[in-house]
């Protein structure tokens, strides 16, 4: 047995162990009659942290006993590859994508640039390559984060023309510009320690999570097999324009 | 950011919260603390896009007294949440680096700094010595308030009609199309037919780039399932082609024979909405000088004269085939299928514009397509308030607001009441027209050029005119003529001008717009200008207030007050024309209340102000309703729909040109152009724009995203010309026609293709201005100027 199973079934043990205490309280804990909480009283800090983190891509490839389990080992061996280490958040890494996007978004929520040249009069045949997030070698092409539409270069312009430039042509007007975009928003926040981070950027026409979570190695989820991420990760109804607050 | 910066910033953050909370429609939860910080510390607040006449809103997000995001506003009905990559960059247009901060005065070669109080003094001194040649030249981009002030500075206080917008070069047209085949101006029609047609017929139109967020709203219906037919009837392939089904690439100019031939196929095969046209149409055809009215003519004389175009004779004509002449007409023979027509620059900036707008209409009408949602006719403008401001304020030079005209005395009373000016002050003579503006202040006044001054806001006349040469250039060698432009940065027009205003701009201070689907929107002042940079509406008023010290009898009132007299809640005349008392009271509110009283004139009735503080435009009609709410108008003269339309109608053209609740169908002849082709100039010229830049790229040549994307203007030319010429891609070549010369490089199977013989250059890049050698020649009755047909020829510049 070598060292990577011997920590895994030790961690099993672990679990084991506290999710049969944990039920065993709970179930005893259920069976009292408890006064009405009065109010919420924040948890405490040392209590939060025994709160199970989201699990590694390890983690979830040996905890399963359902009839997918060689299949989603499988699946989750390829992520695994694909995003080295667990949950840790790698601030450089995170710079690094971070950089990257807004070297091509003039804000935060900017429609990007696109990096390669396009036919200029064809139908936009994007979705070939992007609607499929296809990967060739290192090379991605991001699947939209928004619903598809038909006419993308309403949005997307390409990042340099391929107009013929004209030598003799004076550089006026400047193309100067003193704008400073909204950077990117950073690390969501916490409720407490472990708890899933909100979305702290809107999510209109960033629906599709994966279309940056499971692309860019600094942005990238440790679970992109799961599929509802708003069912832990609140979006900001601010932000989205579901309430009037902020957004007459 | 200095303390003062700082300070100006807190203040602007705490009224706009102040401001908001007084009037949001669900705030009773919103603590202003929140409202004003916002989360990342930034303010969120909507503002319909600086750009073009589509409407789009955007939402603002505004930080440390800067913008510093832009989100698609998805309140709005117009684009729900989407906008273009113009939209989306629309607050880089604030911080080009060259924005104009302080007035400067030519003096020999050179522009040098002045104060404003000079500025000013400058302006009212020439107006002072001859305020008859002092014209007034403005845009559909003027904010409703900014034209409805200069509007009254000229008509109501210096008895003045030569007020024009450059509208005039866009828009006029589709006004007098709407004019004489309804009586009124603007779509009866609205953005809503987008969602519910089934075929979309393009006259001439490019929506993919110029009108890209209502193109989605269309197309977006085929990923959601539902089918679209696109018939684009051009003369060159753009990028909204390949969306298309049918492609029918006609000759310039065929396009009346085109719109002919449907009717005339209708006609011979008895295939028209007889009961339609029995109950709701009249025939009108021309008198033998082209005017607004025309005369009527009979139904039997319109089936003779019609009778003409038969597919063959359409097809040899225009070029396309006779079967799809009838594949047209057959459509509109259809009673199953809900067909909308849409069309801007492609028909209005046309000799025949005025006439082909009128056919467009007709088939329609003749068809019986018209007035249900998805199945009518739909004119998009190309300025964000060219409905709002020119044509509904009528900066125009016959027009008085709301739709009035000088030369009726009826209108011009009604003017001076709710102006309060003594009788007789507004003068009956239209004022010269852009072209003649123009024509005449380049022309020595001891030869009849009896305008010496100019003043131009919101707009760069010195490259959107035609042929430069003729009409902007000689003005400048004569030492008597004096050119004044507000703008926001240095372009082709500040220059050469005289003396230079740096304006505010969008949310730099409050507005109003009116959009193409008669939408009027509302926004506020978000962050401060830049250095001495002040609203236009401001220049304007503090102008009319120097004529009223310097004891001009036409800045006062029959009471004596001054003509922008307004006051606080305590009936304290606040002093607005001192820029720091600006803003001690809302001036749009004041103006746009005034304005309010000429819209019920014509059945154009505005909500008051605050309505539109709620709201992301309303389209009006607004009408009160009895429970106190207001509501809008999304179809005109349909009954249930438009609330002037007497119960049992149906349909009611309340505005009848023929005073008898009819429509009109026009016929017109198919005419040949002023300039064509021919052996020494043998090709088309068409200019336009691209989705990236906006009219002149004053603005979005500064934007970094949209430069680097289309950094410079080209030649479009057909790659079996440039090989039968030796041309490569990419060669420089002298583009010539009858005005003049310019050399651009080559651009082959670029954005569009046009076909052989035809080229395209877009009118963007100052550096490469086309209007150097476009023609100048207009349309008889709207008097806009052709800028898509002249006669060219192309050298290789080597040789």
């Amino acid at each position: 047995m070598d060292a990577h199973k011997l920590i895994t079934r030790r961690w099993l043990t672990v679990l084991t162990v506290a999710a049969t205490s944990a039920t065993l309280a709970g179930f005893m804990v259920g069976t009292r009659r408890e006064p009405e909480a009065a109010g919420y009283a924040a948890p405490r800090a040392e209590r939060l942290r025994e709160v199970a983190k989201a699990p590694t891509y390890r983690e979830l490839a040996s905890g399963r006993e359902d009839p997918n389990r060689e299949r989603q080992a499988g699946n989750v061996a390829l992520l695994a590859a694909a995003v080295a280490g667990p949950v840790a958040h790698d601030s450089s890494a995170w710079q690094a994508s971070v950089n990257s996007r807004s070297e091509r978004r003039a804000y935060d929520g900017a429609p990007p640039l696109i990096p390669h040249p396009v036919d200029q009069r064809a139908l936009p045949n994007c979705s070939t390559c992007h609607e499929q997030h296809l990967r060739i070698g290192e090379r991605v092409s991001p699947a939209p984060s928004h619903v598809s539409m038909a006419s993308c270069t309403q949005c997307h312009v390409v990042a340099s023309s391929p107009v013929p430039p004209m030598a003799a042509l004076a550089a006026a007007p400047p193309v100067d510009n003193a704008f400073e975009g909204l950077a990117s928003a950073g690390p969501g926040k916490r409720a407490w320690p472990g708890a899933p981070p909100v979305i702290p950027h809107a999510t209109h026409m960033r629906e599709r999570c994966g279309s940056c979570h499971a692309t860019s190695s600094g942005l990238h989820s440790s679970h992109t097999d799961r599929q509802s991420c708003t069912q832990c990760h609140a979006p900001s109804a601010q932000l989205d324009q579901h309430s009037s607050i902020g957004t007459p | 950011m200095d303390r003062r910066e700082f300070l100006k910033a807190t203040a602007m953050a705490a009224a706009t919260a102040a401001a908001r909370a007084a009037h949001a429609q669900d705030d009773d939860a919103v603590d202003p603390a929140v409202l004003a910080r916002g989360e990342r510390g930034v303010t969120w607040d909507k503002a319909p896009c600086r750009f073009c006449g589509t409407g789009c809103h955007v939402q603002v997000g505004v930080r440390a007294g800067r913008v510093v995001a832009i989100a698609g506003d998805r309140k709005a009905a117009v684009n729900r949440g989407l906008l273009c990559v113009k939209g989306y960059h629309v607050g880089l247009a604030l911080y080009g680096k060259d924005r104009l901060t302080t007035p400067l005065l030519r003096k020999g070669d050179k522009q040098v700094p002045i104060s404003w109080t000079e500025a000013i003094e400058r302006i009212a001194e020439r107006v002072m010595r001859d305020s008859k040649g002092f014209a007034f030249y403005g845009s559909g981009q003027w904010t409703i308030p900014e034209g409805y002030a200069a509007q009254k500075l000229m008509k109501g206080g210096l008895s003045n009609n030569h007020i024009d917008p450059n509208a005039r070069l866009c828009m006029a047209s589709a006004v007098t199309g709407f004019m004489s085949t309804y009586g009124v101006d603007e779509p009866a029609s609205c953005y809503d037919d987008l969602d519910a047609a089934d075929v979309v017929i393009l006259w001439g139109n490019n929506p993919a780039e110029m009108h890209p967020v209502l193109f989605s709203r269309l197309i977006d219906r085929r990923t959601r399932g539902e089918t679209v037919t696109l018939i684009d009837i051009g003369t060159r392939r753009t990028r909204t082609t390949p969306f298309a089904q049918h492609y029918l690439e006609f000759k310039p100019n065929t396009d009346l024979a085109i719109a002919n031939g449907i009717a005339a196929y209708l006609i011979a095969h008895d295939a028209y909405d007889k009961q339609f046209v029995a109950k709701h149409c009249a025939f009108r055809c021309d008198v033998a000088e082209p005017d607004l009215n025309g005369q009527a003519m009979s139904f039997d004389d319109y089936k003779k004269r019609i009778a003409k175009f038969t597919p063959e004779y359409v097809a040899k004509v225009s070029g396309l085939k006779a079967q799809d002449i009838v594949m047209l007409a057959e459509l509109f023979r259809r009673r199953d299928v809900k067909i909308t027509s849409l069309w801007c620059m492609g028909v209005n900036q046309h000799t025949r514009g005025t006439a082909m707008n009128r056919l467009i209409h007709g088939i329609h009408l003749l068809s019986g397509h018209w007035g249900h949602e998805g199945d009518g006719p739909q004119s998009l403008t190309g300025q964000p308030s060219a409905c709002g401001t020119a044509r509904e304020v009528g900066t125009l030079a016959h027009a008085l607001p709301g739709g009035g005209v000088v030369t009726n005395p009826e209108h011009r009373k009604h003017a001076e009441e709710v102006w309060n000016l003594p009788e007789g002050r507004i003068l009956a003579k239209p004022g010269y027209h852009t072209v003649e503006m123009w024509k005449r202040f380049s022309t020595p006044t001891e030869r009849g050029g009896d305008i010496h001054t100019i003043w131009v806001q919101v707009t760069n006349p010195g490259q959107s005119l035609p042929n430069r040469p003729l009409l902007f250039d000689p003005s400048r060698t004569l030492a008597d003529k004096f050119l004044i432009v507000s703008d926001v940065y240095p372009t082709e027009t500040t220059r050469a001008a005289d003396l230079v205003l740096p304006s505010a701009m969008w949310v730099e201070k409050n507005g109003l717009f009116g959009n193409s689907e008669r939408r009027t929107q509302q926004w506020f002042k978000q962050v401060s200008p830049p250095g001495e940079a002040r609203d236009d509406c401001w220049q304007t008023i503090a102008v009319a207030r120097k004529l009223f010290e310097l004891g001009h009898p036409g800045m006062r009132d029959k009471d004596g007050a001054f003509l922008f007299r307004m006051l606080d809640s305590k009936q304290r005349e606040v002093p607005i024309w001192n820029f720091q008392h600006y803003y001690d009271i809302n001036v749009d509110r004041e103006l746009f209340e005034e304005y309010r009283k000429f819209s019920r004139a014509k059945h154009k009735d505005l909500a008051p102000y605050d309505e539109y503080v709620k709201a992301r435009g309303l389209r009006w009609p607004v009408v009160k309703q009895p429970d106190g709410s207001w509501r809008e108008t999304r179809y005109r003269f349909v009954e249930g729909e438009d609330p002037y339309v007497k119960a049992g109608a149906g349909f009611q053209f309340y505005h009848s040109v023929s005073k008898d609740d009819r429509a009109q169908i026009w016929f017109h002849e198919d005419d040949p152009p002023p300039e064509a082709p021919d052996a020494a100039y043998p090709f088309w010229l068409c200019t336009g724009r691209v989705l990236e830049h906006w009219h002149t790229g004053s603005m979005t040549m500064r934007i970094p995203q949209l430069r680097r994307a289309m950094p410079q203007a080209y030649v479009e030319m057909n790659r079996r010309d440039a090989q039968r010429m030796g041309i490569a891609e990419g060669e420089l070549v002298t583009l010539e026609t009858r005005r003049g010369q310019l050399q651009l490089p080559v651009w082959l199977d670029g954005r569009g293709q046009p076909p052989e013989g035809t080229l395209f250059v877009p009118f963007f890049d100052e550096r490469l201005q086309i209007n150097l050698i476009t023609l100048e020649a207009y349309d008889p009755v709207s008097k806009q100027p052709d800028y898509k047909k002249c006669a060219a020829r192309v050298r290789r510049s080597a040789s």
